[in-house]
């Protein structure tokens, strides 16, 4: 059970993100409601059986070490293995942080070492998915692979965004590029990858920072390499827009991510909250609902999380609420993510008005008429904000000065 | 920080040292010892002279310097000092409970001279509850068969019935334990533990499971001069008298296992040490024509307790029911568990300790003002369930500062679909609703088909209700399949009662047990009672009129 030893990858920055990430890491992010990115891979590693796992941290990693805690919601408590939390350290010469994926397993080399594992499997924490990871392990095992890679189908137009992988008949992998400009393999690598330990000890004797972009393009013609096509519900969601459509994607018929499967649950550090309290002149449809949620108003087509309180004549439409966050009577609040404890002002409008455009300050990743309003910021009744608004974290009512008005593309 | 009556707490960091006036043990307190003692005696005498001092106490504990006091009541008289029956001087008395003794923290502030000249103290008594050396435990009966609640407890005790969607009723009371800061909690179970033990485990959802106390669950048990089912609540305390002493206890507190109610007993176990009761019993004003359902107490103005009467016929015995909340000094309940016999069982708090106490004990009412509800029948349960819908009921599920904690099943959110419609209901995580639910609580993992309708309903864990299928005020347990267009609770008939429980089922609530399988197009009237574990085969051919039992 602890041969093989999980490490998931925790600590990115994740800009794209954009005030959702602008206090936690991106594995940390609420997601589906009640969950956090980082819980599909922790529930994947233990519903295949993996009990050992490390959890790589360095940007903001309060909210994370909060919600992990000594892992118990995974059964990760545990004398032997468990959950093991692996933050940056100074080092004599000076260095510590680290800059990449490569270089942060590096820094946790003599931990490795120490595990009785024989595989190491290096996983992302900031993917949406379900596997199972047997089969992975499985084919790596068989074929007594150094290293093998789980790969998805993507389509050719988004291959820029990935590591692309081209394979022989035999499964076994002959090239890797990182993000290519132009390509027609449509394999990209999931940021998954099984490790021989020995092998990873070898590999990490050099310099580079990080796997897909130096060590696996150069590596993976002289190594015995596989591939793992995993066909799958896989979602990176890395961009506001992706985290948007991923949760809305959810809310339909029949999501290709079941979340009620009873046969692959996803464990999350639940709150004690109460059932989710429906008023009389609430209406609810098309959305998903988490506990401890008073509705008094109107939901459509969203996503909230626990604790969010409608008051009555509120409209919530295609949004995506985090915890506790409190809307104020016949408020509106239209395409947007509110980020935990964000309260909107009576008769305020969020997300107004057919105007584009794109975010002054972020114009290539808040450009799809989302509008953000960070952690605890306080929306002053009345105002109107326009689309791809981004209003920063903890953002008081007197930034809005006297203006009942905010365009389209403006940051608060 | 003052109490309800009045009375002062403890002064502590409110009085100044007084450095004039010498501590009595620096005086020698032994040479005072058996003077005091006749000071107490003569104390009514009350002298009043300026140099009193604060002489030791009286109540058979030994004043030892250097003691240990352990958490107390205590009482300050003004008293004169006479030696050889001529009063010399007068004096302070602190009068101690008895076997119980003062902590170092309060020894210090009454001898080292924090209290004395601060003549409002007089004639009042203190509780000390801040020395953190009380051992208090608190015991819970959950071992009821609760027959009343008909199929709901034919497969669990009583306390493991769901309740309000995700909770248990005993998690109320566990919750007041761990709220109330009691983190020495025992369960009491007999009657079907398996749901029970299963719900508590090791008591991690209340933060239970400890090195030091937490949650332990004591079943009946044989032993070789004792043990055997328990015959009632006391009997129950009774077979583990080992337990409260092995633990030491000071304060046993007694709660039942099946009633919904937010309570801090640390309020009442300070009460209960302010008046040196040697029992408290909390009570609650019930209106007077339901004094008939309940143990009703009669007090004095000091809230002493004078006569109990079990379900009194009468209405002139008063309006205070007793909640079946007990405080006992542990000595005191160790004794009066011990002197039962043949002609004096102590077999029931209620019916035999008690009242058997009022005679020779301190015995005092705790007037408790809130939410409480015994769910003991099906329709006091229903009620209760739909009753938590009102925001006006009493009841805040949502009060931060006292969370009823549950073990939460992993469940995703609660999905309503695009026909999906809800109203007034409370719904928990892994519900799927694409029907119509209107002013139900329904448990996790509740399905409902599109075009079925829930109405006025209690709907339990994991019960599949199919397309046009129609609930209408039914209490349906978990795992229930209800076939689509099947009508439960049809028709307006509400006067039939039913044929099997007339007692139970006669207010037109139709119940379903656990794991039943309802076939589907039929209609099943009021008052219907479909047992566990029912298949389709089970059912007569056609529909299933008012009051029957399937």
């Amino acid at each position: 059970m602890l041969r093989t030893l999980a490490l998931i990858l925790a600590g990115g920055d994740s800009p794209a993100l954009n005030v959702l990430t602008a206090e936690r890491t991106e594995a940390a992010v609420p997601f589906a409601g009640k969950y956090r990115i980082i819980d599909f891979a922790l529930s994947n590693c233990v519903n295949s059986g993996i009990y050992n796992v490390g959890v790589l941290t360095q940007y903001r990693p309060q909210s994370l070490n909060t919600h992990l805690g000594v892992g118990r919601p995974w059964d990760l408590d545990r004398a032997q293995g468990g959950l093991r939390i692996l933050h940056p350290s100074p080092t004599p010469e000076g260095g510590g942080w680290q800059r990449g994926t490569a270089d942060a397993v590096r820094y946790n080399l003599d931990f490795i070492a120490d595990q009785p594992a024989e595989t190491v499997l290096l996983l992302a924490g900031d993917h949406v998915y379900r596997m199972d990871y047997q089969p992975l392990l499985r084919l790596h095992q068989e074929r007594e692979a150094d290293i093998t890679l789980a790969v998805h189908n993507v389509s050719p137009h988004e291959a820029y965004r990935y590591g692309i992988v081209s394979v022989d008949a035999n499964g076994r992998v002959e090239r890797f590029v990182e993000k290519p400009r132009r390509t027609s393999i449509s394999l990209a690598s999931m940021g998954i990858y099984v490790f021989r330990k020995n092998f990873l000890l070898e590999i990490l004797g050099g310099q580079e920072v990080d796997f897909g972009r130096e060590l696996l393009p150069r590596l993976i013609e002289q190594v015995t390499a596989y591939a793992y096509t995993f066909d799958g519900y896989w979602a990176d969601v890395g961009t506001i827009q992706a985290y948007y459509e991923a949760n809305m994607a959810l809310i339909g018929e029949t999501p290709a991510l079941d979340l009620y499967d009873p046969d692959w649950i996803i464990h999350t550090t639940s709150a004690q909250r109460p059932a989710v309290e429906i008023g009389a002149e609430a209406r609810i449809e098309n959305s998903m609902v988490s506990d401890g949620c008073r509705i008094y108003g109107q939901v459509l087509r969203s996503m909230l999380s626990p604790g969010v309180f409608i008051s009555s004549g509120a409209v919530v439409r295609d949004a995506i609420i985090l915890g506790d966050t409190w809307i104020g009577p016949d408020a509106v609040v239209d395409r947007c993510i509110l980020d935990e404890g964000v309260r909107i002002g009576e008769g305020a409008v969020l997300g107004e008005g057919d105007d584009n455009t794109p975010n002054s300050q972020a114009p290539y990743t808040l450009n799809t008429g989302l509008t953000l309003v960070g952690m605890r910021s306080q929306i002053p009744a009345g105002i109107h904000l326009g689309r791809n608004v981004a209003v920063r974290p903890r953002t008081k009512e007197s930034a809005f000065g006297h203006d009942k008005l905010v365009p389209s593309g403006t940051t608060i | 920080m003052h109490d309800a009556g009045g009375t002062p707490a403890l002064p502590g960091a409110r009085c100044r040292r007084d450095a004039r006036a010498p501590s009595p043990w620096e005086r020698g307190h032994l040479a005072l010892d058996e003077e005091a003692t006749q000071a107490g005696r003569s104390r009514s005498q009350g002298h009043d002279r300026t140099s009193a001092e604060w002489v030791m106490p009286v109540c058979g504990t030994p004043a030892l310097p250097g003691a240990r006091y352990i958490g107390t009541t205590f009482v300050v008289h003004k008293a004169v000092v006479t030696t050889k029956g001529v009063p010399t001087r007068s004096a302070y008395v602190v009068w101690l409970t008895t076997s119980s003794c003062l902590s170092p923290t309060l020894h210090r502030t009454l001898f080292q001279g924090t209290i004395r000249a601060q003549p409002e103290y007089v004639n009042k008594s203190y509780s000390e509850t801040s020395g953190g050396a009380m051992r208090v435990i608190a015991m819970i009966m959950a071992g009821g068969e609760g027959t009343r609640l008909s199929v709901l407890s034919e497969k669990r005790a009583k306390p493991s019935v769901p309740f309000a969607g995700k909770y248990r009723i005993i998690d109320y009371t566990l919750s007041n334990c761990v709220n109330s800061g009691i983190f020495d909690v025992a369960v009491l179970t007999q009657y079907r533990p398996h749901s029970l033990n299963e719900h508590i485990g090791i008591g991690k959802p209340w933060d239970l499971d400890r090195a030091r106390g937490g949650v332990r669950l004591l079943q009946p048990y044989i032993g070789r001069n004792m043990g055997d089912w328990y015959r009632g609540t006391s009997d129950a305390i009774y077979q583990n008298i080992n337990y409260i002493r092995e633990h030491r206890a000071d304060i046993v507190v007694i709660l039942s296992g099946d009633h919904i109610y937010k309570m801090d007993y640390s309020k009442m176990i300070e009460a209960h040490q302010r008046t040196r009761a040697h029992v408290s019993v909390a009570v609650m004003d019930v209106p007077l024509e339901q004094t008939d359902r309940f143990g009703i107490m009669t007090t004095d103005e000091t809230n002493r307790i004078v006569e109990f009467t079990e379900k009194p016929k009468e209405r002139d015995k008063g309006t205070l029911a007793s909640m079946g909340v007990y405080v006992f000094n542990a000595d005191i309940l160790i004794q009066r568990l011990s002197e039962g016999n043949e002609e004096q069982p102590r077999v029931d708090f209620g019916k035999h300790v008690i009242p058997a106490m009022i005679s020779q004990d301190r015995v005092y009412a705790y007037r408790f003002a809130g939410y409480w509800v015994d769910v003991g029948t099906i329709e006091a349960y229903w009620e209760t369930n739909l009753e938590l819908l009102d925001p006006a009921c009493g009841f805040d599920l949502y009060d931060t500062n006292w969370t009823i904690y549950t073990r939460s099943e992993e469940r995703p959110p609660v999905k309503i679909g695009p026909q999906g419609r809800v109203q007034r209901s409370m719904v928990c995580n892994g519900c799927v609703i694409r029907g119509t639910v209107e002013h139900s609580v329904l448990s996790p993992g509740v399905y409902v088909s599109p075009g079925a309708i829930v109405r006025d309903s209690v709907v339990m864990n994991d019960t599949w209700i199919g397309p046009g299928a129609m609930l209408d005020k039914v209490v349906v347990d978990k795992q229930v399949v209800v076939g689509a267009g099947t009508y439960l609770g049809w028709g307006d008939d509400y006067g039939t009662v039913n044929r099997q429980q007339p007692d139970r089922l006669n207010t037109g609530i139709t119940v379903v047990g656990k794991s039943a399988h309802i076939p589907p197009g039929i209609h099943i009237g009021r008052n219907v009672l479909i047992n566990t574990d029912r298949d389709t085969e089970d059912f007569p051919p056609g529909d299933v009129p008012s009051g029957e039992t399937i």
